[in-house]
C-alpha cells in the first residue's frame, strides 16, 4: 500500500528483545485522516509496533516517520492507548486521569463525556482502579488517550473486553473523529472490528501479510465451505485446512473446486458454500496466506 | 477535536526539558509527585516497612537494649540517649522510604512496561525524576517524624542545638533523601526486575546501618582505624548531623554506657560535613537524572 497522503510511514522496522526479533522487516503507511485496522492474532507484534511508532520504543532497524518527523518529535500530535500498561491499581480512577492529563499539554476535560458514552458509571472513577474489572480498565484507558486532542490515536486493542454494545459505541466514537479528519491506528484481534476500518493491514508473524480496504481484502479471500457433523470436506478445502467453529467446520474453497459438487457431496450431512467474512478474511491471512505467498 | 491546520504548522518538537515551559514542568513534576504519594502510602508494604518497621525497631530498642536510668553515667540522661536512638532509627526509616519504597515504585512502573506509554508524551525526564523525588521526601518525612513522635512519647528529649540547626536538619534531610532515591534509580536501573530490586534496595539498607555502627550511633562498633568512615559514608554522616543539631549532644548511648560513646571520632559540626553531604547528594542525583534521561526515557528502561 503506497499512500500519498499518510501520517504515518513505516519503513522496514526491525524489532527484537533479545530473543529474537518481534517485527522483521515492517513497512506500512497509514493514511491520513482515515481509520487503519492492525488485525492480527496475539503474540505477532501488534503492540510492538505501535510502541515504536508512539516513541515508546525506538526500532533496531528501519524508519518510522509521524507526521514527516521522528515519533519522538511528534509526541504533541499524537495519542497513545496502551493495553494494560498505563493505569496505575493504587490510584482511583480520577486520579489516573489527573495524572495523564497533566503530562500532555493538549489534554481536554472531556474523558467523563467519553466514559458516559461508553456506559461506564462515572460514580467508579472515585474507586480504585485495582477494584476494576477488564473492561472497565479498557474503557478508562480508552477516555483517557481519547481526550487528549491530537490528530493521531494509536489505540492497542481498545475493544479487547467490552461487550459487543460498548465495541459498536467505540466504532461510532471513532467514525466521529474520522469526520474530523482524524487519523486512528488500532490493533485488534476482534474479525468485528474490521467494520470500522477504512485500510485494514494483517499482521502475521510473518510480518504484514496483506493491506487494502475491508471490501478489497474480502474479494481476494475465497469462498468458505461450512461443514456439520461427519461430512468430510477437507479435499475441497484449501491446504486441507480446516477451522473449528462452534458448531461448524470451515475451510477455503480450493480454485479448481466445483461449489454445486461439494454441496452435493455433503450426501445428507449439512455442507454449504457461501462469501467470506471478516471473521474468514482473519483466518485466510493469518493462517493461510503469508507475506512469502507473494 | 483538533486543527488540522495547526498541527500541520507545527515545527519540530523536542521532548526533553528544556523545551517545556516552566508551568508545565510544573505541572508535571506535581503530576509525578501526587500519583507516587498516593501510590506509596496506599501500598501496605509501604506502611507496614517504611513506617511500623523503624517505629518498631525503636521501641523494641529502647525495651530491650538501652540502659536503666541508673545506669548512665553523669554525662548524658536516659532521654537523651532515646533522643538520639530516636533519630538513627529515624533516619533508618527515611533510608527505607527513599530507597526501597522508590524503588519498587520505579521498578514497578518499569516491569509494567508502563514507561512505554510514557515515553510516548512529551514528559521532561527530570519532571519525573523530581516528583518521583518530592513523593519520597513527603513520605520518609512522614516515616521520620513518626519515629521521633514515638521517642517523645517514650520518654526521648530533644533539644536544638542552636539557631543554625534548623537549615542544617532541613537541608541534612532533604539531601540524605537526594542520596536515597537517587541510588534507588541506579539499583533499579541495574536489576529492572521490581521484586528483585526490592531485595537489594532492602539489603543495601541493613548493610549500610550495620557497617556504619547503627547510622553512626555506635562507632566503636568498628574497628578503630575505620571508625572515620561514620563522619564520611552518607547514611551515618546524615544521621550524625541530626543527632548532634536535634538533641543534647550525648555522652554516650546504648552500647556506649558501658563502652565508649557516639564519640570519637568527633561530631560532624563544622559545615564541611553539610558540604560533603551535598556532593554525595550531588554525585548521586546527577548519576540519576542522567540515567532517567538517557537510560529511561532516551533508551528503553524496562524492556
Amino acid at each position: 500500500m503506497s499512500v500519498s497522503g499518510a501520517a504515518v510511514r513505516v519503513r522496514g522496522l526491525r524489532k527484537g528483545f533479545g530473543d529474537g526479533d518481534v517485527l522483521d522487516g515492517v513497512t506500512l503507511e497509514v493514511p491520513d485522516g482515515e481509520i487503519t485496522l492492525l488485525m492480527g492474532p496475539n503474540g505477532v507484534g501488534k503492540t510492538i509496533l505501535l510502541s515504536c511508532i508512539a516513541g515508546g520504543l525506538h526500532p533496531d532497524a528501519g524508519e518510522i516517520n509521524v507526521f514527516g518527523v521522528a515519533p519522538e518529535e511528534a509526541n504533541r500530535r499524537l495519542s497513545f492507548m496502551l493495553q494494560d500498561a498505563m493505569l496505575v491499581d493504587e490510584l482511583t480512577g480520577r486520579e489516573n486521569i489527573a495524572f495523564f492529563r497533566d503530562l500532555h499539554p493538549r489534554s481536554t476535560e472531556t474523558p467523563d463525556d467519553i466514559l458516559e458514552r461508553l456506559a461506564f458509571d462515572t460514580g467508579a472513577l472515585e474507586r480504585e482502579v485495582g477494584d476494576y474489572s477488564g473492561g472497565m480498565k479498557r474503557k478508562l484507558e480508552l477516555a483517557i488517550a481519547l481526550s487528549v486532542d491530537v490528530p493521531l490515536y494509536l489505540l492497542d486493542e481498545p475493544t479487547a473486553a467490552l461487550d459487543m454494545t460498548t465495541v459498536e459505541r467505540v466504532h461510532a466514537m471513532l467514525a466521529e473523529r474520522r469526520a474530523a479528519g482524524e487519523t486512528t491506528l488500532v490493533s485488534s484481534h476482534l474479525p468485528a472490528d474490521a467494520d470500522l476500518a477504512d485500510h485494514i493491514a494483517v499482521v502475521t508473524e510473518e510480518g504484514i501479510s496483506a493491506t487494502g480496504s475491508p471490501t478489497e481484502l474480502l474479494e481476494t479471500v475465497p469462498r468458505v465451505v461450512l461443514a456439520e457433523g461427519s461430512a468430510d470436506i477437507t479435499g475441497a478445502v484449501r491446504e486441507g485446512r480446516l477451522f473449528e467453529g462452534e458448531l461448524r467446520r470451515r475451510g477455503f474453497l480450493r480454485e479448481d473446486t466445483d461449489p454445486e459438487a461439494v454441496t452435493a457431496a455433503g450426501q445428507g450431512a449439512a455442507v454449504e458454500v457461501r462469501e467470506p467474512t471478516y471473521t474468514d478474511l482473519f483466518n485466510y491471512y493469518v493462517h493461510l496466506e503469508t507475506p512469502g505467498d507473494g | 477535536m483538533s486543527s488540522r491546520s495547526e498541527f500541520g504548522q507545527t515545527g519540530t518538537e523536542g521532548s526533553d526539558g528544556g523545551l517545556l515551559g516552566g508551568g508545565r514542568w510544573l505541572r508535571q513534576t506535581k503530576a509525578f509527585a501526587l500519583r507516587n504519594l498516593r501510590a506509596t502510602l496506599r501500598t501496605k508494604a509501604t506502611i507496614l516497612w517504611g513506617f511500623g518497621f523503624p517505629a518498631f525497631w525503636y521501641f523494641v530498642t529502647s525495651l530491650l537494649f538501652l540502659p536503666d536510668a541508673g545506669d548512665i553515667g553523669p554525662g548524658a540522661t536516659i532521654g537523651e540517649i532515646k533522643g538520639a536512638t530516636a533519630v538513627s532509627l529515624g533516619l533508618f526509616g527515611v533510608l527505607t522510604v527513599t530507597l526501597v519504597a522508590f524503588a519498587s515504585g520505579l521498578g514497578e512502573d518499569l516491569t509494567a512496561k508502563r514507561y512505554r506509554k510514557l515515553r510516548s508524551l512529551p514528559v521532561a525526564p527530570s519532571a519525573d525524576f523530581v516528583g518521583r523525588y518530592l513523593a519520597g521526601v513527603a513520605v520518609a518525612a512522614v516515616s521520620y517524624v513518626l519515629v521521633l513522635l514515638v521517642g517523645f512519647v517514650d520518654g526521648a528529649e530533644y533539644a536544638l542545638h542552636g539557631p543554625g540547626s534548623v537549615p542544617v536538619v532541613t537541608v541534612s534531610f532533604l539531601l540524605f533523601s537526594l542520596v536515597g532515591v537517587s541510588l534507588a534509580v541506579l539499583v533499579t536501573w541495574l536489576v529492572e526486575d521490581s521484586e528483585i530490586v526490592v531485595g537489594i534496595t532492602n539489603a543495601i539498607l541493613l548493610v549500610s546501618f550495620f557497617l556504619t555502627g547503627y547510622n553512626g550511633m555506635n562507632p566503636e562498633l568498628l574497628p578503630e582505624e575505620t571508625r572515620q568512615i561514620v563522619n564520611i559514608a552518607p547514611n551515618s554522616l546524615a544521621s550524625r548531623l541530626q543527632t548532634f543539631h536535634l538533641t543534647e549532644t550525648p555522652a554516650t548511648t546504648p552500647t556506649g554506657a558501658q563502652t565508649g560513646g557516639v564519640t570519637p571520632p568527633s561530631f560532624p559540626v563544622e559545615l564541611e560535613f553539610v558540604a560533603l553531604l551535598a556532593v554525595w547528594a550531588v554525585a548521586f542525583g546527577v548519576v540519576a537524572s542522567v540515567l532517567m534521561d538517557q537510560a529511561v526515557y532516551r533508551g528503553e528502561g524496562g524492556e
